[in-house]
């Protein structure tokens, strides 16, 4: 059960956060548009797997969920710096 | 390294690999004979044979042809002819709606002189659309294209030995065997696995990670693409008719300024209409990158409306990684590292899908079923693509449909290679499958007789070789208690 709650997290969590970075680096960055979004697209596919092993690689459940919660607020906030708004 | 993070890391791998394995085996598959999608082209259209092109002339043909016979087609898209190809390939739609595509012939422009098949566009396709429709085929393949980054990242850190093994096979061990054959196919070409893996994912990227685009954008997802290669936006068309200018001046003036990059695509939109646009592609064979050199002509006046070269950094970077994906620069010595390498690809996966029910055997749980499904898929799938070549030499030339009865042929054969190998216990399923491997492999090699160019020699030569590995498969006794010797 808790493996389940973790893989969940994992892969949920972990696309969650690739999703955040990709709009986060399309209005923070300082080049154009379009370059800003594709930045925000590869560095959304770098992410995912390191979530997802990030997710497997913390003891506690506990800690995969605060963690993926605290950098998807991280990321958020960049964002809405940056003037998304979602 | 904390023994708790290696171990997670192990599960995680095992895991990753168990649930994706089969289906990132067909995708490696199919990509692996992509790399020769020009040459499969050719072996898969006979009557071409000792035939050149010359790109101008043909793509003339093609669009004359296409003005007589599919005036009504909102666009008309044509890869020009080139060296590895001496036809032109073209797809238009038909006026009840569905989208035609062939081959045209060179001189003539139509496309009764030439068998209808998809050549090597049927593995293209499949290799990132899973004959699933749009879009899921393509988001099952980018999520296994991450998968197999993960499971490839996580492997490091589950190998514990890693330059070691390097230089470790202990063959006649059974699960030590796998393992070391798994390890040292995975490890040696480590950096053409994880560049192909990630690259993968680059190219199906704006299809996984749509929020970029949507949230920047504001839900107009194609100004991005628009944004991406500016010169490639088509006008909309105005209703008036319109009459095409002559493609000559055109094509000779793109083809002046794309040098010796050559012609690679043209594409005609709204033909018959007063707004009718040209877009001509340069051919990318000369740098790594995935960019093109495009024009855009005014389709009626012949006037060029933009020259555009990609030179923004952050997408030279994106169209470099999608450029090393798909290898369109690669001289024949780096696509044939191409081909070894996904076949190396396959074997880490499969030799990976083989140690899991080892492993499980040993702890005693039962693994039959898995073991007969994996028969089904690593044996079945080498025949269902070698009757793919088969059906293009046995079906006649003039069977209606005979391009989507190739197609058919490889899921017909496919199908049934799982029901043979479910319905049989699997030591004697691996050993049928295997024999009838070898048997399609080598009619594939008798079919590219009288073998005498360099394709049809590469041809023989590979699926002679592949025979031979499944010969020698099928010639093995597994050893007592089910394990392999």
């Amino acid at each position: 059960m808790s493996m389940l709650v973790r893989t969940a997290t994992a892969i949920i969590g972990g696309y969650g956060i690739a999703a955040m970075a990709a709009i986060t680096l399309s209005w923070c960055l300082p080049w154009s548009r379009a370059e800003n979004v594709t930045a925000g697209l590869l560095a959304g596919l770098l992410l995912w797997p390191a979530m997802v092993m990030l997710g497997f690689a913390l003891r506690a459940s506990l800690h995969v969920c605060i963690a993926i919660t605290g950098i998807a607020a991280v990321l958020a906030a960049l964002a809405l710096l940056g003037g998304w708004r979602p | 390294m904390r023994p708790g993070f290696r171990a997670a890391m192990t599960w995680l791998h095992d895991w990753t690999g168990i649930l994706t394995g089969w289906v990132l085996l067909a995708i490696v598959l199919s990509g692996t004979l992509s790399v020769f999608r020009s040459e499969i082209n050719v072996w898969m259209r006979p009557e071409l044979a000792g035939r050149t092109a010359d790109p101008v002339r043909a793509t003339i043909a093609a669009i004359d042809w296409l003005h007589d016979h599919a005036p009504r087609s909102p666009a008309w898209y044509l890869t020009a002819a080139n060296p590895r190809a001496p036809f032109t390939w073209a797809v238009w739609q038909q006026p009840d709606g569905p989208f035609v595509q062939h081959a045209l012939d060179p001189a003539s422009g139509a496309p009764d002189t030439i068998r209808d098949t998809l050549g090597g566009e049927f593995f293209y396709r499949f290799h990132f659309e899973l004959q699933i429709p749009y879009p899921f085929g393509r988001l099952v393949a980018a999520v296994a294209a991450m998968a197999l980054v993960l499971a490839l990242v996580t492997g490091i850190v589950a190998h514990r030995r890693f330059f070691a093994d390097f230089f470790t096979f202990r063959p006649h061990k059974g699960q030590r065997s796998w393992l070391d054959a798994h390890n040292l196919l995975g490890v040696t070409v480590l950096p053409f696995h994880l560049v192909i893996a990630f690259s993968g994912a680059v190219t199906l990227a704006s299809l996984l990670l749509p929020w970029g685009i949507l949230s920047a954008y504001r839900g107009a997802p194609a100004q991005f693409q628009d944004a991406l290669s500016p010169a490639m936006a088509a006008r909309p068309a105005t209703g008036t008719p319109g009459t095409l200018a002559p493609m000559e001046p055109i094509l000779h003036e793109a083809a002046r300024r794309f040098g010796p990059d050559g012609i690679g695509q043209i594409y005609v939109y709204n033909p018959g209409d007063a707004a009718a646009t040209l877009i001509a592609i340069g051919g990318n064979g000369r740098h790594v990158g995935f960019d093109s050199h495009v024009l855009r002509f005014d389709g009626t006046t012949g006037r060029i409306l933009a020259d555009y070269r990609e030179h923004r950094p952050m997408i030279s970077t994106f169209a470099t990684l999608y450029g090393l994906h798909v290898a369109r620069f690669a001289p024949p010595l780096t696509r044939w590292l191409y081909f070894v390498c996904g076949l190396l690809l396959a074997a880490v996966i499969a030799s990976g899908l083989r140690l899991r029910t080892l492993r499980r055997r040993r702890q005693g749980k039962s693994t039959e079923a898995v073991e007969r499904l994996n028969a089904g898929m690593i044996a079945g799938i080498p025949v269902a693509f070698a009757g793919y070549f088969l059906a293009n030499r046995l079906l006649p030339a003039t069977l209606p449909d005979r391009a989507g009865h190739e197609v058919q042929a490889v899921f017909t054969l496919w199908g049934l290679m799982l029901v043979l190998a479910a319905a049989l216990p699997s030591a004697t399923g691996w050993r049928v499958l295997s024999v009838l491997a070898m048997l399609a492999l080598g009619g594939v090699a008798g079919f590219s007789a009288p073998w005498l160019n360099g394709i049809d020699q590469g041809a023989a030569i590979v699926a002679i070789l592949l025979a031979a590995g499944f010969g020698y498969a099928a010639s093995r006794r597994p050893a007592p208690g089910g394990r392999a010797r």
